[in-house]
């Protein structure tokens, strides 16, 4: 609390002053004029070389050491230029009397480094292009120690001759010295190939090559070192650091293409191994820059990589191809990953996994970006985000590719290449502002381009933050395409009340004398800041500087140091701030003790379940069905209902399984074995089971078995029909004529006696309406004769149940205390509701309850007591924040549907609002391939890339749809408060995807309930893609209501997968939890405080 | 320039600027005016065979309200086409040769994307007639095509092309011998329901039966095994004949060309548009008059599309597996064909079907013997190509798929088949 009020204050300094954060520093008084001014003709642009627009990067460093950090720029054509910094923002081009312009050739990354170990900086230049091999050579610029250098690549055996992008000194063996990884792409386009053979292949220029220092030279051990070096590989980015916090330096190359990320896990023994696939659940498709820093203040590192996803409807109108499932799937099927078109941000979940959260971030689409930096450039503890983008010329624009390219190309004469040079010129450059986010709590971020003085329009590639006057804040400096270089002058430190400044300058004496690679964690607080010291990030951009801490204290408690060489250093004694220290690797060493392992955890996964089947799912493809929803409905089981059928404290429980799996009840003996129930033997496999519920139907005292089932596509009288099992001592007897034929997708069912005549009856609500979304179905309510035989409710009678919506969980209390419960509904596209009966009927009081109309995409509802003041709390389960879908009060997500184009299905128009304006959600593609009339309205994407609905649309047509409202999306606490519900936020984590299981246990026997969770959903469309950050969750109950999230390594609880349920179950020893996943196996853990029960 | 000075000193010597001709050279004209606009709007061959049926037939149909000239209908002739009464539609002051091409811009407007294009050349036309004073016969023949055009867009929504959008989308069959998406675009499968549309003629296309493709097999002494083989070799040859006759004949309506970032498509015609425009070389090079020309194009077009929809019955029937995937997963990983495969299954083959069904109607209209020079695809950078006979043309049309590795021989052979006997049909059916 008293941080977000500092926080506030904070802020509003910075609100209240004219002065922006950052001032442009114009060259005039920098003399900093530098342009990497690119040619084009014929035989050089972007088509004859793809790159042709990734423009140079920017170094920071301290050349002289004088104390002031330099400046070193490259430009791809004219010669990179050194600028020596003489303080106060003025500059000194030094590149001849240097030598360090460059050679012919095209030159791409910079990465600056003590390569021999002198005390002096020194330049690693990277070449590529479409030429000669010998004008690829990369440069090493060894600085002589009086501002000039000289080339000595050849020399120490790293005149790499790839396609370089950028290269990376790090140690990688705690030998030292630095080591080098270059990181390289291939020049060819790879659209048509046969994956398998090209992955087998070594390719030394596209592929990427390592290099271990031996002292005098350098020795290329890519594939000892296990470094990836196939023609596939598209490098654009590269962080050499250590992310598994195990004290060596571990890698996150960012691939362009169809080529996955590559992360590669230091061995400790001179090797690595790429594990990409296995801690990552999917990455950016066509990877450009990355960093890789704490954000979250966790101590562990996050990785952020950049894609190509604009920001605009408009922008995203004329890019985006339809989705394409075949191509997809022949992407995995040729061993590639999980890769979708947008900016990721990977959050370190200290176990070997990531959460990918960079929509939940808002950080996830920046158009064509190339240069990433985390950096808490407000000095209020927490990391930013400064992106660069833009692009040389609108090339993936759709228009040019299905119409004008053609167009042009049938008017022009000359050679290929001149035509082709023809067409390019008449594409617009993409000139873009660049964007700087500020974190707010909770990994939150907000542009501040424009509010920070950061909002001109052009093309930027590299970038770097470096304190260039020696004030304490991060200046920053942009490399253009076409236009002189960005310098702006950060104004933090002048204005800053809120945090201090910790300088700390790292030094070895040995050949690594800047120790890169290094750690340092400060504590202060009970906060926790962690930098890494390490030269390479961003893109194509490389700095040395000193590590610039901001704490929000007057002092810090202490500062943890792992030093590249794997030693450690703590000072524990309390330093004032601000403060400079400059630390040996030889100080405050301490010996590395061993990680605490953890005695406390929750749950334990017990051994594997052989008497359970894997849930399998459908083949069903939903989206050739209806190719304009937003994920398949067809795989949501499977599910567990659990009871105590013969009251002997041992739970039996049945799993509802899809069609063709064998269903059963089963229960769980002293040995902690899943076994077959003996009473129940179910012949027909046909049923799609999505629920069931255990309820006394025939007044006899035991409990009978009434299942529900429904499908989405395929919907026929087998697999929708429910059925009805009376327990006749014990043995479950099939009863098809107790219940009515009906063929109702449904969803959930539960027994009350709705009609107060003393018998259960039963409410059986429905999901969907098969291969008709989103068309609301028709729930049952199914009336007991007493003797266990149902028959529909007179429609009549029961108006208000029959379409309440799309019914996705039911739940039962007394909310009135007037001795009859309530009925609670969730679904999707709607409000909670809660029905009442009174007068003899069932009426709709949801507004008694709920004092604003808060419409999601709710899952599940679980009630439970979490302040133990007797009365029942609901815990609302809904799509999350972390996708494309962002909905609030005043911008909704809508969908329109009605049967448009009379093919007597219903056609759902998706929309979003888009920076305050709604637009529909459908490419022109996909939109007129559902709707062929509009082909002709929008012959081009242009024209329909400001489409809003009723432009899209005639009156009629518009008066003819129904419209849906979905405005809140995350996982909510309704808190029972006098009996109003007013909702709670639950911890960020989970609203990092959808939630779709929930459970309520006290897992640490404190007497209050903590909440078990599980989500996921992989099966949504192509462009919203997997949605897979969350691997259970388990929140635990402060005792006051108010819940923390422990993490897997903490809490025992860590499953991949789309969790669809989590059951408590019992035997006579211990409680379990068993977690039913999609398309997967059962897990079982023990709940570890039930020991001694 | 060659090409151009050929292809005009070939229409001046066969050509005499008569009155008659320069409406039949106005009625040419107008088709591909229309072509462009299809070919710039990216039409796939099937859609292409759709709209090319419909304008064709709207202009034979209004050319023959006529009350002063024979009829040559063809709409008694076809399936469910609405009856109106002639006596409804007044035909007072109208010019119907000038009707006749007001019909086929109207029609390509309702069917086409671009149809701003086709308003464009319309109003331009209109305003020839207004500064010539003839305004009163211009709209007099607009109006006719308007009221007859209220009657036929009834029809055309009856062929249930808006309603495909209800068939699922195609899913790939599990199975080596199966067609697969093809690089570079991988593009889903085009129209699978297409055979699901109206026929013109044949009420009933699928029992028109062809013979089924050779079985899948890896085994090396198979059919499926020695047809792959022959692609490959012919592929792999590198003759430059067989290549130059595999490009005439290509008619890809998007061809992608990717070169990293940057991609666009080249467009040709479609297979249906080149015949069409055989058809319309033909008609001028025999000198015919224009009622003629309007009702043999309408039978051409017709027949195109019939034999589309039979094709198109066929290949998602087969499914059957393009040789580019076979030849990877068979003989050799890195194989490319020389044309780029459409994106849909490979048996039978529509060029081949396609090709021979027009040119039985074009040789019971024209004869065996009738030499002529093709300039089809001159706006495609190809050359203008003699052929000594229509049929000889369809028969190099049929096996430029094998030269472009797009197609099996089989596919080819029975393909020609099918073609034939579908126009056979037809030719009966309207007692031509």
């Amino acid at each position: 609390m008293k941080l977000g009020l500092l926080t506030v204050f904070f802020l509003m300094c910075f609100q209240g002053f004219s002065q922006a954060l950052f001032t442009k520093i114009p060259s005039d008084s920098s003399n900093l004029k530098f342009i990497n001014t690119i040619p084009e003709d014929p035989n050089l642009n972007i088509i004859t070389y793809e790159y042709y627009y990734n423009g140079g990067g920017v170094a920071a460093a301290d050349f002289n050491n004088d104390g002031l950090i330099d400046l070193y720029f490259t430009a791809n054509w004219l010669p990179n230029r050194l600028f020596i910094n003489k303080g106060n923002f003025k500059f000194e081009d030094i590149t001849i009397a240097s030598g360090t312009g460059g050679r012919p050739g095209w030159k791409t990354g910079v990465s600056v480094a003590d390569v021999n170990g002198d005390g002096w900086t020194d330049i690693y230049v990277c070449y590529s292009g479409d030429l000669d091999s010998n004008l690829r050579a990369n440069q090493l610029y060894i600085n002589n120690g009086n501002l000039t250098f000289t080339d000595q690549a050849a020399h120490y055996g790293i005149n790499d001759k790839g396609f370089s992008t950028q290269a990376v000194f790090f140690d990688f063996d705690q030998d030292n010295d630095l080591d080098l990884f270059v990181l390289n792409h291939n020049i060819k386009d790879f659209r048509n190939f046969d994956a398998a053979y090209m992955k087998k292949i070594y390719d030394p220029y596209a592929g990427d090559q390592f290099y271990e220092n031996l002292g005098t030279h350098f020795v290329n051990i890519t594939q000892q070192a296990g470094i990836i070096a196939n023609p596939l590989g598209y490098g654009l980015g590269i962080v050499a650091c250590d992310i598994n916090n195990d004290g060596w330096q571990d890698i996150y190359v960012s691939n362009d293409y169809v080529e996955q990320d590559y992360y590669y896990i230091n061995n400790h023994n001179k090797t690595f191994t790429e594990c990409l696939k296995s801690q990552f659940g999917h990455v950016s498709n066509f990877s450009m820059g990355l960093d890789i820093a704490d954000l979250n203040n966790d101590g562990w590192n996050d990785i952020l990589t950049l894609d190509m996803l604009p920001e605009s409807n408009h922008r995203q109108k004329l890019l985006y191809n339809p989705d394409n499932y075949e191509l997809y799937q022949n992407m995995l099927d040729n061993g590639f990953y999980h890769q979708l078109m947008r900016n990721m941000l990977h959050l370190n979940n200290k176990n070997g996994s990531f959460s990918e959260i960079g929509q939940f971030a808002n950080l996830e689409h920046t158009d064509w970006s190339w240069s990433v930096l985390m950096a808490d450039v407000n000095q209020d503890g927490f990391k930013d985000v400064f992106i660069s983008n833009g692009y040389g010329r609108d090339v993936t624009n759709k228009d040019f590719v299905k119409f004008y390219a053609n167009e042009r190309l049938k008017y022009l004469n000359g050679t290929l290449n001149e035509k082709y040079f023809q067409i390019l010129q008449t594409i617009q450059p993409v000139k873009l502002t660049n964007y700087i986010y500020q974190q707010n709590d909770n990994l939150k971020f907000k542009n501040k381009a424009s509010e920070w003085g950061l909002s001109d329009s052009t093309i930027s590639n590299g970038a770097a933050f470096a304190d260039l006057d020696n004030d304490g804040d991060l200046d920053l400096i942009v490399n253009n395409l076409n236009q002189e270089t960005f310098l702006y002058k950060n104004n933090a430190s002048k204005h800053n009340q809120y945090s201090r400044v910790l300088k700390i300058i790292l030094k070895s004496h040995s050949k690594n004398s800047d120790a890169l690679g290094s750690k340092v964690t400060v504590f202060a607080n009970n906060q926790q800041y962690t930098l890494d010291h390490i030269a390479v990030r961003g893109f194509q951009s490389s700095t040395i500087t000193p590590l610039l801490f901001y704490i929000p204290n007057q002092s810090c408690d202490s500062i943890h140091i792992q030093w590249a060489n794997g030693n450690m250093s703590k000072l524990y004694h309390h330093v004032m701030l601000p403060q400079s220290l400059t630390i040996y690797d030889t100080m405050y060493l301490v010996t590395r003790s061993p990680q605490p392992l953890n005695d406390k955890l929750y749950l334990s996964q017990s051994n594997t379940l052989p008497a359970l089947p894997k849930h399998q799912n459908s083949s069903t493809n939903d989206f050739k069905i209806q190719p304009l929803i937003h994920t398949m409905f067809s795989k949501s089981n499977p599910n567990i209902i659990s009871t105590d059928l013969n009251n002997d404290g041992i739970s039996e429980f049945y799993i509802c399984l899809g069609e063709h799996q064998t269903k059963h009840i089963y229960t769980i003996d002293n040995q902690q074995n899943i076994v077959p129930y003996k009473g129940f033997k179910e012949k027909n496999p046909d049923f799609n089971d999505v629920n069931a519920v255990f309820f006394d139907a025939d007044n006899d005292g035991d409990l009978d078995l009434y299942i529900v089932c429904g499908v989405y596509a395929n919907p026929n009288q087998f697999n929708q029909q429910d059925r009805f099992y009376e327990n006749s001592n014990g043995t479950f007897v099939y009863k098809p004529k107790a219940i009515p034929i009906e063929n109702l997708s449904g969803s959930k069912a539960i027994a009350y006696d709705f009609d107060q005549d003393g018998d259960e009856d039963l409410f059986v609500g429905s999901k969907l309406s098969p291969e008709n979304y989103p068309v609301i179905p028709e729930s049952l309510l199914l009336l007991n004769n007493g003797k266990g035989q149902f028959k529909k409710a007179d429609p009549n009678t029961f108006t208000e149940f029959r379409y309440i919506g799309m019914i996705e969980d039911l739940a039962l209390e007394d909310l009135n205390q007037d001795g009859i419960k309530e009925l609670i509904v969730a679904g999707q596209w709607m409000p909670l509701k809660i029905y009442s009966f009174s007068n003899k009927i069932w009426q709709d009081v949801t507004n008694q309850y709920f004092s604003t109309s808060i419409s999601g995409w709710w899952s599940k509802i679980a009630l439970v007591d979490i302040d133990n003041d007797h009365n029942l709390d609901i815990i609302a389960t809904n799509w999350g924040t972390n996708s494309l879908f962002k909905p609030t009060f005043k911008e909704p997500i809508r969908i329109y549907y009605a049967d448009i184009n009379k093919d007597s299905f219903m056609d759902p128009i998706y929309t979003q609002y888009f920076q305050g304006q709604e637009f529909p959600m459908a490419s022109k593609d996909e939109l007129t391939d559902q709707l062929s009339f509009l082909r002709q309205k929008f012959p081009n994407y242009t024209a329909y890339a400001d489409a809003q609905i009723q432009n899209i649309f005639t009156t009629a047509q518009l008066n003819e749809f129904k419209i849906l409202e979905t405005n809140f999306l995350e996982t909510t606490l309704f808190e029972n408060s006098h009996g109003k519900f007013l909702p709670k936020s639950l911890p960020p984590q989970v609203n990092y995807a959808p939630i779709t299981a929930v459970e309520i246990a006290d897992l640490n026997n404190d007497g209050f309930q903590d909440i078990i969770m599980g989500g996921n959903i992989d099966n949504n469309r192509i462009r919203i893609g997997k949605i897979d950050a969350l691997y259970g969750l388990i929140l635990i109950n402060d005792t006051k209501g108010n819940f923390v999230v422990s993490p897997a390594n903490e809490s025992g609880f860590f499953l991949k997968g789309n969790i669809k349920t989590l059951k408590k179950l019992y035997n006579k020893k211990q409680e379990f939890i068993l977690v039913g996943i999609n398309d997967d196996f059962f897990n079982l853990f023990t709940i570890l405080n039930t020991h001694d029960k | 320039m060659t090409n151009k000075l050929i292809c005009f000193f070939i229409f001046n010597a066969i050509l005499f600027f008569t009155k008659a001709q320069n409406r039949t050279q106005d009625y040419a004209e107008s088709l591909k005016k229309i072509t462009d606009v299809m070919v710039y709007d990216v039409t796939s061959p099937v859609a292409a065979s759709r709209n090319y049926a419909y304008i064709c037939l709207v202009a034979n149909e209004i050319y023959n309200l006529n009350p002063n000239k024979t009829p040559h209908h063809l709409s008694r002739k076809i399936n469910n086409f609405p009856i109106y009464k002639r006596t409804i539609l007044s035909t007072d002051s109208v010019n119907f040769n000038l009707a006749v091409i007001i019909s086929m811009y109207k029609t390509a407007a309702l069917l086409l994307p671009s149809q701003e294009r086709l308003h464009n050349i319309l109003d331009s036309l209109k305003n020839k007639y207004v500064i010539a004073g003839k305004s009163q016969e211009f709209f007099a023949s607009q109006n006719l095509v308007d009221s007859f055009l209220t009657v036929f867009t009834e029809y055309v929504k009856s062929d249930r092309f808006q309603q495909l959008s209800k068939y699922p989308r195609y899913t790939p069959h599990y199975g080596a011998g199966y067609w697969k998406p093809t690089p570079p675009a991988y593009m889903a499968a085009i129209e699978p329901y297409w055979w699901q549309l109206r026929p013109f003629f044949n009420n009933n296309l699928k029992h028109i039966k062809t013979k089924p493709p050779a079985p899948y097999s890896n085994d090396k002494k198979s059919p499926f095994y020695q047809l792959c083989n022959e692609v490959f070799e012919v592929v792999n040859s590198k003759d430059t004949f067989k290549q130059n006759i595999a490009d005439f004949w290509d008619c890809n309506p998007y061809k992608m060309n990717q070169m990293g970032h940057v991609e666009f498509g080249t467009k040709k015609i479609t297979p249906g548009a080149h015949w069409l425009h055989i058809t319309t070389i033909l008609c001028l090079q025999q000198n015919l008059e224009l009622s003629q020309m309007i009702y043999i194009h309408a039978i051409v077009a017709l027949t195109l599309a019939d034999a589309f929809i039979a094709t198109w019955y066929e290949k998602y029937l087969t499914n059957r597996v393009r040789p580019e995937t076979a030849i990877r997963a068979l003989m050799d990983p890195h194989w490319k064909p020389y044309l780029q495969s459409p994106p849909f299954p490979e048996y039978v083959s529509g060029h081949s079907v396609i090709s021979h069904a027009a040119a039985i109607v074009l040789q019971h209209v024209f004869g065996d013997t009738i030499g002529f020079y093709d300039n089809s695809e001159t706006d495609y950078g190809l050359p203008i190509k003699y052929f000594s006979s229509i049929r000889a043309a369809a028969n190099e049309a049929a096996i430029s798929r094998l030269y472009g590795g797009i197609h099996f021989k089989d596919a080819i052979e029975n393909g020609r088949v099918l073609g034939q006997k579908i126009s056979k049909k037809i030719l009966k059916k309207i007692n031509f």
